[in-house]
């Protein structure tokens, strides 16, 4: 869901505001929200006043109406309960997000939950699974009741597990293929290759891709910690490329001050969202933060997160006192 | 024994919405503690309480014997949990101990929101949960839940002990309260 208040505030703010200040006795008390701005005609029909006899000008109205859809357009929401509140707007179509968190906080589940959510509203979502099986993260799926199967068969989820092993460079023309962790990052060849080969895997082009996990992607380049870099800015620029909002899970620290196997990705990435797991005395609080997302405003807080029998629940508004004590 | 009239003339004089910090001796806490729920509870159509010193089932048998109507209690139970001490239902939730702010934060919010009528919220013991909590941040914690309850116009009961509680966390929380009662 998207934010209703903020967006009658910046409607407010910046349009309606200065007519307001002139026709103050003509429409006193409007607030347009965003199902009003969505449907132009609501806009008029909601408000009569807005009539050119009452020198009120009702195409500007839908101009604007147009403009903040089209605006509202270019942002994506989780779906997860309480979590989008946290943004202005949403996350920006497109972006590279990491998800960061120590073992068990609530990736995996969150990405799950996001494209399960997703495939549910006909976008297209792949996800690459480098740590379970197809068959766990569908288990995991069907546990809180996300009906995976239902989404499979739609041809609207893909879900598929990768071998560390097969982290290559992919060359579209040939079909060719170089093992990543073989190649020097100097190698002229490779500015000509892919990083992956999502579209050809899978046979459509995703709205949204999970990645799970990146911790496991540099496993593979152990000791080759340059090459690495290199596959992952590739990788950055790769998704940056087919346009798809795209999810990138890192192993951290329960309570992490490093976001990333190597602190680059956490550069490279658009956003980063960080899931905690503070202990308390005998217990573990968990928590989230979206730390950094290019292009919006977002809350700068830690705030509490539950992970109950539906999925993952966000409360944008309660203090984690667990926090307060590192 | 305690002063139960003079419990009730000193309620009886305050706005239903007032937050009251109830100071006893360790010996009557208890008492103090059902004194005020029996007043509330008249008083009210529903109340929520947060136990950190007694269980689930023992407040239950003891709301029956003060004639307490158990249909309108709501308990946040934060020592049973450990002992798996029953279901929950809509009467009681148990929380993992009383050093899960969060979740009683949570917990309460909710149930504020959830619960009808005009409710009270009674937490039966401060000392208890300041030895689960550090100080500062347990009084954050109550300032959350304290404005959390001013912000939904619920009224309610702290009940702590006199004579342990530290002075500085005593102060933090009195300047949250509407009224001392000493008993």
């Amino acid at each position: 869901m998207i934010q209703l208040g903020s967006i009658t505030n910046i409607y407010n703010r910046h349009y309606y505001q200065p007519i307001y200040k002139y026709h103050i006795n003509v429409f006193p008390k409007i607030h347009l929200k965003e199902k009003h701005i969505k449907r132009k005609e609501v806009v008029v029909n909601r408000f009569p006043q807005l009539d050119t006899d009452n020198g009120i000008d009702k195409k500007r109205y839908v101009n604007l109406a147009e403009k903040k859809v089209k605006k509202l357009k270019k942002f994506v929401t989780t779906g997860i309960p309480g979590f989008d509140d946290l943004f202005k707007q949403g996350i920006p179509k497109g972006s590279a997000v990491l998800i960061a968190g120590g073992a068990g906080s609530g990736k995996t589940n969150f990405c799950l939950q996001l494209v399960a959510h997703h495939a549910a509203h006909g976008k297209k979502c792949f996800f690459m699974g480098f740590e379970e099986s197809e068959e766990r993260l569908i288990s995991h799926m069907e546990d809180f009741g996300w009906d995976p199967q239902k989404l499979i068969d739609s041809g609207n989820l893909k879900i598929k597990r990768f071998l560390t092993s097969e982290i290559y460079y992919y060359n579209k023309k040939s079909g060719d293929t170089i093992e990543a962790m073989m190649t020097k990052e100097a190698d002229p060849l490779i500015m000509e290759l892919e990083p992956l080969a999502i579209a050809d895997d899978i046979g459509f082009k995703p709205d949204f891709i999970v990645l799970d996990s990146l911790t496991s992607v540099s496993s593979t380049f152990k000791g080759k910690e340059q090459s690495y870099r290199f596959y992952v800015e590739r990788l950055f620029r790769y998704f940056e490329k087919i346009g798809s909002t795209t999810f990138l899970t890192t192993e951290t620290e329960q309570t992490p001050k490093v976001y990333s196997p190597t602190g680059v990705e956490e550069f490279l990435a658009d956003g980063v969202i960080v899931f905690y797991n503070f202990r308390k005395e005998n217990i573990r609080e968990s928590a989230i933060e979206v730390l950094k997302m290019r292009g919006v405003k977002h809350k700068r807080k830690i705030v509490a997160m539950k992970i109950t029998d539906n999925g993952i629940k966000v409360y944008p508004d309660q203090d984690v006192f667990g926090a307060m004590e590192m | 024994m305690i002063d139960k009239k003079k419990l009730e003339q000193e309620l009886s004089k305050l706005p239903q919405d007032s937050i009251v910090l109830i100071e006893t001796s360790a010996e009557h806490a208890f008492e103090a503690s059902m004194a005020s729920i029996k007043l509330l509870a008249d008083k009210h159509d529903n109340g929520i309480i947060v136990s950190a010193s007694r269980p689930y089932i023992n407040l239950v048998s003891n709301y029956k014997k003060n004639d307490i109507d158990i249909k309108k209690m709501f308990i946040l139970d934060c020592i049973s949990k450990k002992h798996d001490a029953g279901e929950e239902s809509d009467s009681v939730i148990f929380l993992e101990n009383a050093s899960s702010l969060t979740d009683i934060s949570l917990s309460l919010g909710e149930r504020m929101e959830i619960i009808d009528g005009k409710k009270f919220i009674l937490i039966d013991s401060i000392n208890t949960m300041l030895i689960h909590n550090k100080p500062d941040i347990f009084a954050r914690f109550m300032h959350d839940i304290l404005t959390k309850m001013r912000l939904h116009r619920i009224g309610g009961m702290l009940i702590s002990l006199e004579e342990t509680t530290n002075k500085d966390m005593r102060a933090e929380i009195a300047q949250l309260c509407d009224k001392i009662i000493k008993l």
